[in-house]
């Protein structure tokens, strides 16, 4: 019950707030008691199942373990003061009020992702995480950028999402379940299924995508149109988490194997030291905040590729310190932006004396991101190291991985000397739009938390840390973990390689300006023009090519589709069922006068071909009717002979009234190969239909439930004419439907013969029909129109 | 008896497909016409058409009656066709109001204007 609540509880603030705008300042408290909660009073191993869709194994439920405690804490934490950042961020109450909503939605996806006990309930989750994201960052949504950064994430991360949700079926269909705790408890199950190989692409690609692995990275950047407390809390701390979140979930009945290893370790890597060049050559703070994170999270899935419990260790730990002091950034550009009007690095300095709380929140966070002793960043990086020089890895990479984690970790240290140095110290005055001055409380409060978290936290290593790192590496191994972590373990192999990397980091810091000019003047590799030629050059040519093809516009074409659709599936079902066509029931004894109203039926169809004026045809067609109605009459249809005899008389009168209007050019010149075509396409119909009367009657699979209406005609429907029987009482609800079809194909008439074409210009009937109605009814609509 | 009902139905049907292939409007509805009266007998063959008295108790032995429910569906039918039949019919005449022709290839030409 309680996790129903902490999943939900967002998303009826949410909805609170869209009936109440005014008290998103009081949203605040659904995030922090949920913090609360989480940090004192939750107890361990809660869960809660309720069927949802049974019958497909869909289930509303969730569960705890240490690893959902983790990513709920950060979710709940940072969600509270990012909440509280925005209330002065926003200068206008319904923006505010609207992003709180947006926001409130996102925190209950994200926490439905990491509670959630069901992988099918994990994707929707998933979704709604990419869709809030998607509304986030196109928050300002008149600015072309921010639509496109927002529609960008939403292709990339949506289409990603797809593909771990393809996973996830597999994934059921090996596990047989789609409960994470059977699945987890399942062993090698996955491993071993021939399936494995598709699983771990699909849930690859998903989590990739999510957390912005090269080369799927290029959403992240244009993210950073989102509002920066937005950028702070998603795409920052929480939902680009979730693909390293996903890995963690899923890694320990995925791990193990050299695919795993590869991919997951290379990719990771790679990701991780691009992102590290990419974010020097930056100029704009964001810009080099976000590539700094898809940096780090490259670090956090290549960490899982060996699945050693120090890399487990250093992951929580990554996880928990990355969020601490690159929200806490985060939130500090977004103070200069509001503060200066501007976030180009290079008009920047010197604010150190006018925003002297945000530069103390800066400095904190710069030094724990640095990997400086003794912040928790400095934990993070030696767990790093320690992690990379684990003896279960065996080739290039295992040579490779701490050689990256000492270049990626300068080169990580560099940036975040850049930030703190270039931004709020520096020999250059600020040179801004706006006079920089301190941001509110509200604002700074938010980048000193956390950085307090980055202090506090090393030094509280056995009574807190300890106990939910053990936790959470029990989860992400299935193992039952004891981690006793220190800050200081002795001089090793891994403070050294901190120490150099830290000192690698500073000299690149102090050459950085040549360094930055040199990067600057590389050409990018950017896969962002392969997703520019895919989505916006070759989609929708293509898109428009074939539905050139296609889409003819001439009725005739589309109806020989459809018509060649129904004979080549009639023909192929009963060709390949190898169905029986000439069954007892088909050859009887033939009534000669039958055969001659059949004959007479068969010229006159053709003879309707043959007609050479409009009203000859329709002499012929009501000749048919006529012949028809005497067939029904001899097969003891009187009510059918006597109906379609009555329509057949109102049909021909409506024909001559309607022919009367209709311009005459009955036969028009057609080519004589075109005619062909045509004919061999309406035999092959009649043919097909020929075949499905006698496959029909030459398998009988049910007995006729025609006999239980003639019995019950009298008893149940008091009536002797069991055909008027059938349609008053037993199919009652048939001829009701057939009154309303007719009443519509009436109003259908009605208004096309009121429609007034000839005083208007054609294709504009709409429109103008529009006005005269707003005009008439007097209401509001008009008035928008116009103005 | 099932055999020559089943190719009438197809000459009929054929016919119709046929005419409703052409470009003129007119034969469009008069192909549609024909196609209805194809799939009601379509429907009707579906009776065992060895007994031809009419479904009406008293009247009938039960043992000699015609299958009733075929014949409630294609009543429904025959309605509901004249109902489309009629909008067909006004649609056409307001088609052929906008485009001036009977040609069914120029219907597009509001399109492209738009």
């Amino acid at each position: 019950m309680a996790l129903l609540l902490i999943v939900f509880a967002p998303a009826a603030a949410a909805f609170v707030l869209t009936l109440i705008p005014r008290a998103a300042r009081l949203a605040i408290t659904v995030p922090a008691l949920t913090f609360l909660y989480l940090l004192i009073g939750a107890p361990d191993g809660m869960s809660i199942n309720i069927p949802w869709v049974p019958s497909v194994g869909i289930s509303i439920s969730f569960f705890m373990d240490g690893l959902g405690l983790l990513f709920a804490l950060l979710i709940s934490g940072i969600g509270s003061l990012v909440l509280l950042y925005s209330s002065a961020y926003f200068d206008e109450p319904a923006e505010y009020s609207r992003f709180s909503r947006y926001t409130l939605l996102f925190m209950m996806a994200m926490l439905g992702i990491v509670l959630s006990a069901n992988l099918l309930l994990v994707f929707i989750f998933w979704e709604i995480t990419s869709i809030t994201s998607y509304l986030l960052i196109g928050f300002k949504h008149e600015k072309e950028a921010a639509r496109d950064g927002a529609r960008r994430a939403l292709i990339i991360t949506s289409a990603g999402g797809l593909a771990m949700m393809a996973g996830f079926l597999l994934v059921g269909i090996a596990a047989g379940t789609f409960e994470l705790p059977e699945i987890l408890g399942s062993g090698d199950v996955l491993r071993e299924s021939p399936l494995y190989l598709p699983i771990l692409g699909l849930i690859l690609l998903g989590a990739f995508s999510k957390s912005a692995q090269w080369p799927l990275h290029f959403w992240l950047p244009g993210a950073m149109e989102a509002p920066t407390p937005a950028s702070t809390y998603l795409h920052s701390a929480t939902m680009v988490k979730a693909g390293i979140f996903l890995l963690a979930r899923l890694g320990s009945t995925l791990n193990g194997t050299d695919v795993w290893f590869y991919v997951v370790t290379g990719v990771g890597l790679i990701t991780f030291l691009y992102g590290g060049v990419i974010a020097m050559r930056q100029t704009d703070l964001k810009a080099i905040l976000a590539y700094s994170t898809v940096s780090w999270l490259g670090v956090l899935v290549a960490l899982q590729g060996t699945g050693s419990e120090y890399a487990a260790s250093a992951l929580v730990i990554g996880i928990l310190a990355h969020a601490l002091y690159k929200g806490s950034l985060f939130l500090v550009a977004g103070s200069i932006d509001h503060a200066t009007g501007t976030r180009e690095i290079d008009k920047l300095g010197q604010l150190a004396r006018k925003m002297p709380f945000t530069f103390a929140g800066a400095v904190i966070a710069g030094v724990s991101m640095a990997g400086i002793p003794p912040l928790l960043g400095f934990l993070a990086k030696e767990l790093l190291k320690a992690a990379s020089l684990y003896e279960g890895m065996s080739g290039i990479l295992a040579t490779l991985f701490p050689i990256a984690a000492v270049v990626g970790s300068a080169l990580t240290a560099a940036v975040a000397l850049r930030i703190v140095w270039d931004t709020f110290l520096g020999s250059k005055a600020a040179d801004t739009p706006h006079e920089a001055h301190e941001a509110p409380f509200s604002m700074w409060i938010g980048p000193l938390v956390l950085g307090a978290g980055s202090i506090i936290l090393p030094f509280l290593l056995a009574p807190t840390l300890d106990t939910l790192v053990s936790k959470a590496v029990s989860a992400i191994r299935q193992e039952t973990a004891s981690i006793h972590l220190h800050l200081f373990e002795g001089i090793n192999t891994p403070l050294i390689m901190s120490t150099i990397a830290i000192l690698a980091g500073l000299g690149i810091f102090l050459i950085r300006k040549p360094v930055i000019a040199w990067l600057q003047a590389r050409r990018e590799y950017n896969p962002v023009a392969v997703y520019q030629w895919l989505f916006y050059d070759a989609l929708p040519n293509g898109a428009e090519w074939l539905t050139h093809r296609l889409q003819s516009g001439k009725l005739r074409f589309y109806m020989m589709i459809a018509i060649a659709a129904f004979i080549a599936m009639t023909g192929l079902t009963i060709y390949a069922g190898q169905i029986n066509l000439l069954g007892a029931d088909v050859l009887g004894a033939l009534d000669w006068e039958i055969v001659i109203v059949c004959v007479l039926l068969m010229v006159g169809a053709w003879a309707g071909i043959a007609a050479p004026t409009r009203l000859g045809a329709i002499v012929v067609l009501g000749i048919e009717g006529a012949l028809l109605s005497l067939l029904f009459a001899l097969f003891g249809a009187p009510d059918l002979a006597f109906t379609q005899l009555m329509i057949e008389v109102i049909t021909l009168v409506l024909f001559v009234l309607a022919f009367h209007f209709l311009p005459d050019a009955f036969t028009t010149p057609i080519r004589l190969s075109a005619r062909v075509v045509d004919a061999i396409i309406a035999a092959g119909a009649g043919l097909a239909v020929t075949m499905l009367i006698l496959a029909a009657r030459s398998n009988r699979i049910g007995d006729s439930i025609s006999h239980w209406f003639v019995d019950n005609s009298v008893p149940i429907g008091q009536g002797h004419n069991v055909v008027n029987v059938i349609l008053v009482d037993f199919r009652g609800m048939d001829t009701q439907g057939e009154i309303v079809v007719l009443i519509i194909a009436a109003m259908g008439v009605t208004a096309l013969l009121r429609l007034r074409p000839h005083d208007q210009p054609r294709g504009k009937y709409v429109a103008e029909d529009t006005n005269q109605g707003g005009g008439d009814g007097g209401d509001g609509g008009i008035d928008q129109q116009h103005s | 008896m099932v055999l020559i009902f089943a190719v009438t139905t197809g000459v009929i049907f054929a016919c119709g497909i046929y005419l409703m292939l052409r470009r003129s409007m007119v034969r469009l509805i008069i192909g549609l016409s024909l196609l209805t009266y194809a799939v009601n007998l379509l429907i009707f063959s579906m009776d065992d058409l060895s007994t031809r008295g009419a479904p009406i108790i008293g009247a009938t032995e039960p043992e000699k009656m015609a299958d009733p429910l075929p014949q409630a569906l294609i009543l429904t039918a025959i309605v509901i066709s004249f109902g489309v039949l009629a909008f067909t019919l006004a649609l056409a005449y307001r088609a052929s109001q906008a485009v001036q022709s009977d040609n069914m290839d120029v219907l597009q030409s509001t399109d492209r204007e738009v």
